[in-house]
């Protein structure tokens, strides 16, 4: 009875409109569907069941729109419209010069030129653009040429234009624009005088640009004959409207079927709102009334359209294989296009269950603290009912994500794991999927981490508080106790000035990983130069992680200051510009290979050259000594010597060799940076009253991650009678208590914040020695000598110089 | 492409065997003032040049003799293939719409009295102003192509001539000074020469808006587009046995739409940028 009675509205409503098709006789259209042939100007694009494109394979821009013109000559002829095509093929000679297309729109006498394209908007834009013949409105540019018609154009442009973006199958990222081709060509495209295919025209003309072909659901869309054919059908719509005032008598009906809540899973390209959904290829869409029957087509479109309906009521009805079947009533208006998508929800007739999960291990395995937790499933989940069967024992905080269209769910803690903990993750059996199947069993799983949750930086530079660094050109090298994945590296550290704006990185200088493993590092210079005498700091973001994954997690912050470090004031004894001054002595040397010193033209800080010394040692307590060819600089104890030093950060220390025919040795420096910095030795070791001859250089190979290998260059030596002076900045004055200081047991960090503060113990070379997260630290086991300790309350850090003594 | 390998030996008993070499013996700025001007048509004794605006509207015609310009129409569509007729006329269309259709009228301008005179009121689908202004009649038969078909009328009857098979419309068709060939361009496919009847004699290959020299020589342009705007074009004359082939624009140009006449030795044609370039030749037999 009831089908009965849809049948009797249905009829009624069929005989009470004419379906006539709109009387357009005598309007004469030319239509240019754009580009011919499959070139690579002609916009190919791979799919993925065309994953390479070709000749009438995968999308074609050339083809999209050929199909568009080919469709709306049908149903301009069919209206009593005389047409005139400027190609019906898709070959490359079909590729036809502006001229050629230009001259056949003005012999024909066109009432109107329709350049059909679709546009390019680098995969993330989707709007309509109409390029009419003419200037906007309000545009006062004087053009070379006028162009006739503008007014003209520019109505049915807005007609088109309005249609167009009327499809709701599609996903507009903006407003459709109407705009004049000579304003758009100056304003966007750099040009004088418009777009070639209009110029020259004298008749109205428009290129239509109806959506982004390489909007990659578009794309697919575009791939769809009946799709196209609604882009046609609103053209006709608009000249209908345009040149007679009226509609099309009959109206259609077009959507899309795809799943209610599962998502496109090939492919990482944009997709907006429901254009995430999972399209059902080979869905089937029937209008109950005429039983007429739509099959989606295989593009991963979900696209279906029914032509030409008559005005009233219907019913449709989308079914697909293992989904529930829907039947929606839809209003067919003439002249309109109806529009219903359909959301099918599948169906899921067995209970869910756990079918694989993350971290998997053998029994005494352990698991990185890094490791997220991941359950599989074998249906796609209901989200609510996941997340409140899941937890985590000992508590852990942390986000609960879904994937793969819900059939996987990711925990990821806010921090690592603790170390050498045993975790218990248990997922409750009410967890469901959306047809409320519940699983049969609770899912458990059990695993001890290993001893390890933090990636530690080991040493840098700058290091904190360094205040030598050459301000032209720093050099920037951290290095972490791990070989580091490198894929935020960029991102995650950076340079800032006291403003707070970030100095850009040189991209070419920078290097991942250059330091023996399982170390890893990142090293880097600027772009441009830094101011001299100012205050910077370099950020490490808690992102930062190993290969692994166990990440910086704690933010770091290393303060330093430029200095000009060239020296000019002072007597220079030595510049390095002649070659053969210095030698290695292999009798005053142990353990080392490859020793040399050379003169370096491509690293030098003063005239043309330095001196670049070199060496590989091969045991603990190694040494290359390096002797003055002829001595002749006589130095006393009251005086002090410096030197311009490029580091290479190996930790290994520097020494200046006399002798008076007792040899002495003064330490110069510990190579712990790198790039140029100034470094200089009082004297006042040496014997009082007692002048002594410089003879050489020494380097001593000392504990450290890059020990074994010396690269440094020395330029212009000086001699003088007094320091240049250093002294390390404290932030904490005022700010907090850091006692006792000096300390030999345990230093006190006393502050007004009920955070518990991190601690960070750095030797004077920027060695972190110790690290804990409280309000002392102990200093029992390290050496005795002056250290950085660092405070960190929230994002703020405070250092402070301290000493431990014995 | 058949009737042209079929044809090819009639070319021998239209086209006189040639021998002779171009040179250009002068080259030209024609107007020196701002103003942007396109698409020259010179009459066929080459001492007037008619020329208008990029998008056809108005119609000026410059005087060699006395380098005056005078003002024909301001009419939109006026400058699209005006015909300087035997009789000292220049017929032109002029352009009117009418319930936002296209309606196109026919005038006659006299270029002794510089009086103007109404042929044609407007009205739709007008096909040239050759084959619709029989009161102007300058010669027969008459050839006009409209984007689609190569049509000509002979003995009062129009005919519909389909040189090239599947050729998706027809331009730029024009008859030769002795009324046996017909140069058009088959749209896709290149640009041909026929006789009356259809039948190929010559193909000159991808050479744009050609226009007869003389019997023997066509001139055209070689245009080159990046699919938004023209880029490169030079204009060429060619000779129908193909043994000719001479550059005439300059290099570096842009330049387009050429037309010629072979009494006075001189091809004209306009750049992008709106100049008109006179090239006058010295042909060596």
């Amino acid at each position: 009875m009831k089908t009965r009675s849809i049948v009797l509205v249905w009829i009624v409503s069929f005989l009470s409109c004419p379906l006539l098709a709109q009387d357009l006789t005598g309007i004469k259209i030319h239509i240019n569907p754009g580009h011919g042939g499959w070139d690579s100007d002609d916009r190919g694009i791979a799919t993925p069941l065309y994953p390479s494109v070709g000749p009438n394979v995968g999308f074609w821009e050339s083809q999209s729109n050929l199909d568009k013109g080919l469709q709306l000559r049908e149903l301009l002829e069919a209206s009593g419209c005389t047409v005139q095509m400027s190609r019906t093929q898709n070959r490359t000679q079909d590729d036809l010069p502006l001229s050629t297309i230009v001259q056949m729109a003005n012999e024909f006498g066109a009432d109107f030129m329709l350049s059909i394209h679709s546009n390019a908007g680098a995969g993330t834009a989707n709007y309509v653009l109409m390029l009419y013949a003419g200037k906007d409105i309000g545009d006062t540019h004087n053009y070379p040429t006028a162009t006739p018609k503008s007014d003209e154009s520019r109505a049915i442009s807005t007609e088109i234009a309005k249609n167009l973006f009327g499809n709701q199958m599609t996903h507009w990222t903006g407003a459709y624009r109407v705009t004049g081709d000579k304003t758009f060509g100056r304003t966007a495209m750099g040009w004088s005088d418009g777009y070639g295919v209009l110029r020259g025209l004298r008749v109205p003309g428009v290129i239509s640009e109806g959506a982004m072909h390489d909007y990659t659901p578009e794309t697919y869309r575009l791939l769809n004959m009946e799709y196209k054919w609604l882009e046609a059908w609103n053209f006709q719509k608009a000249f209908c409207t345009y040149f007679k005032g009226s509609e099309i008598p009959t109206g259609n009906m077009a959507g899309w079927v795809k799943d209610s809540r599962n998502l496109i899973l090939d492919g990482s390209y944009t997709k907006y709102t429901k254009d995430v959904l999972l399209p059902l290829d080979g869905a089937t869409v029937t209008l109950l009334e005429t039983g007429e029957t739509y099959t989606v087509d295989n593009q991963r479109n979900g696209v279906y359209v029914f032509k030409n309906v008559a005005p009233g009521t219907y019913h449709i009805q989308a079914e697909a294989n293992g989904y529930y079947s829907q039947t929606q009533e839809v209003s067919v208006v003439k002249n309109q296009i109806t529009g219903f998508n359909f959301e099918l929800n599948k169906i899921r007739n067995t209970p869910p269950e756990v079918i694989n999960y993350s971290p998997k291990v053998a029994a005494g395995e352990l698991v990185e603290c890094s490791t997220p937790i991941v359950l599989e499933f074998n249906w796609d989940m209901d989200e609510e009912s996941v997340r409140n069967a899941f937890s985590i024992t000992p508590a852990v905080e942390g986000k609960i994500t879904f994937e793969d269209s819900q059939f996987r769910m990711r925990f990821t803690p806010d921090m690592p794991l603790e170390a050498s903990t045993l975790y218990t993750v248990r997922l409750d059996k009410s967890a469901s999927h959306p047809d409320n199947q519940s699983m049969e069993e609770d899912f458990i799983i059990q695993f001890m981490t290993k001893s390890r949750n933090r990636l530690v930086l080991l040493q840098g530079y700058p290091y904190e508080g360094s205040d030598g660094v050459y301000y032209k050109d720093p050099v920037f090298w951290l290095i972490f106790d791990r070989k580091l994945n490198t894929s935020n590296l960029r991102d995650e550290i950076k340079v800032w000035d006291e403003a707070g704006a970030e100095i850009a990185k040189a991209t070419r200088s920078v290097k991942n990983n250059n330091v023996p493993a399982p170390h890893g590092a990142f090293y880097f210079q600027l772009s441009s130069a830094l101011q001299p005498d100012k205050l910077y700091k370099v950020t490490v973001g808690a992102e930062v992680k190993d290969e692994v994954g166990v990440k910086v997690t704690d933010p770091i912050e290393i303060h330093f200051k430029t200095s000009e470090v060239a020296v000019t004031n002072k007597t220079v004894i030595e510049n390095f510009e002649t070659a053969g001054k210095y030698m290695y002595d292999a009798d005053r040397s142990n353990s080392v290979t490859d020793a040399a010193i050379t003169r370096s033209t491509a690293t030098y800080l003063f005239d043309q050259s330095s001196y670049q010394l070199k060496g590989t040692f091969t045991a603990d307590g190694a040494y290359v000594t390096y002797k003055m060819a002829e001595p002749e600089t006589v130095v006393s104890n009251e005086q002090t010597i410096g030197l311009h030093v490029y580091g290479d950060m190996s930790g290994n220390e520097l020494q200046l060799l006399f002798s008076n025919g007792t040899d002495a040795v003064i330490k110069l420096c510990d190579l712990n940076f790198v790039g140029w910095e100034f470094v200089e030795a009082g004297l006042s070791s040496l014997p009082e009253g007692e002048d002594f001859t410089l003879t050489g250089i020494r380097v001593i190979s000392k504990e450290g991650i890059l020990n074994k290998t010396l690269t440094i260059c020395i330029d212009n030596m000086l001699l003088y009678n007094a320091s240049t002076g250093n002294s390390l900045p404290d932030t904490t004055a005022g700010k907090m208590e850091i006692y006792p200081n000096p300390a030999s047991e345990t230093i006190f960090v006393k502050t007004d914040s009920d955070e518990i503060p991190l601690l960070r113990l750095y030797s004077l070379n920027g060695i972190l020695w110790k690290e804990v997260r409280a309000n002392a630290i102990a200093v029992n086991e390290l050496s005795a000598g002056t250290y950085i300790l660092k405070v960190q309350i929230g994002k703020e850090v405070f250092r402070k110089p301290v000493i431990i003594n014995k | 492409m058949k009737k042209l390998q079929l044809s090819v030996l009639l070319l021998l008993s239209v086209i006189p065997l040639l021998s002779q070499t171009i040179e250009v013996r002068k080259h030209y700025r024609l107007l020196g003032d701002h103003r942007k001007v396109f698409h020259p048509v010179l009459n066929p004794t080459g001492n007037l040049l008619a020329f208008t605006t990029e998008n056809y509207e108005g119609l000026d015609v410059y005087d060699f003799s006395n380098r005056s310009i005078r003002k024909v129409s301001d009419e939109p569509g006026a400058g699209f293939q005006p015909v300087f007729s035997e009789e000292g006329k220049l017929v032109y269309k002029h352009t009117v719409y009418k319930s936002k259709l296209k309606y196109e009228g026919l005038k006659s301008y006299d270029l002794q009295k510089k009086t103007i005179r109404t042929l044609l009121e407007p009205q739709r689908d007008l096909k040239s102003a050759q084959k619709d202004s029989p009161a102007e009649k300058t010669t027969s038969p008459f050839v006009w192509s409209d984007g689609r078909n190569l049509n000509i009328d002979k003995d009062g009857k129009t005919e519909i001539l389909n040189p090239i098979e599947n050729a998706n419309g027809y331009i730029w068709a024009s008859l030769s000074p002795n009324g046996k060939m017909i140069v058009f361009n088959a749209v896709a496919s290149g640009t041909y020469v026929s006789d009356l009847k259809g039948n190929c004699i010559a193909s000159l290959g991808y050479l744009n808006a050609p226009v007869w020299y003389d019997n023997e020589l066509v001139v055209g342009m070689q245009d080159k587009d990046d699919g938004y705007n023209t880029t490169e074009s030079i204009i060429v004359m060619k000779s129908l046995n193909g043994k000719i082939t001479k550059q005439l624009s300059e290099p570096g140009q842009v330049a387009m739409y050429p037309t010629a006449s072979s009494v006075a030795k001189k091809v004209a044609y306009n750049t992008t940028d709106g100049d008109i370039y006179v090239v006058e030749l010295d042909i060596i037999q």
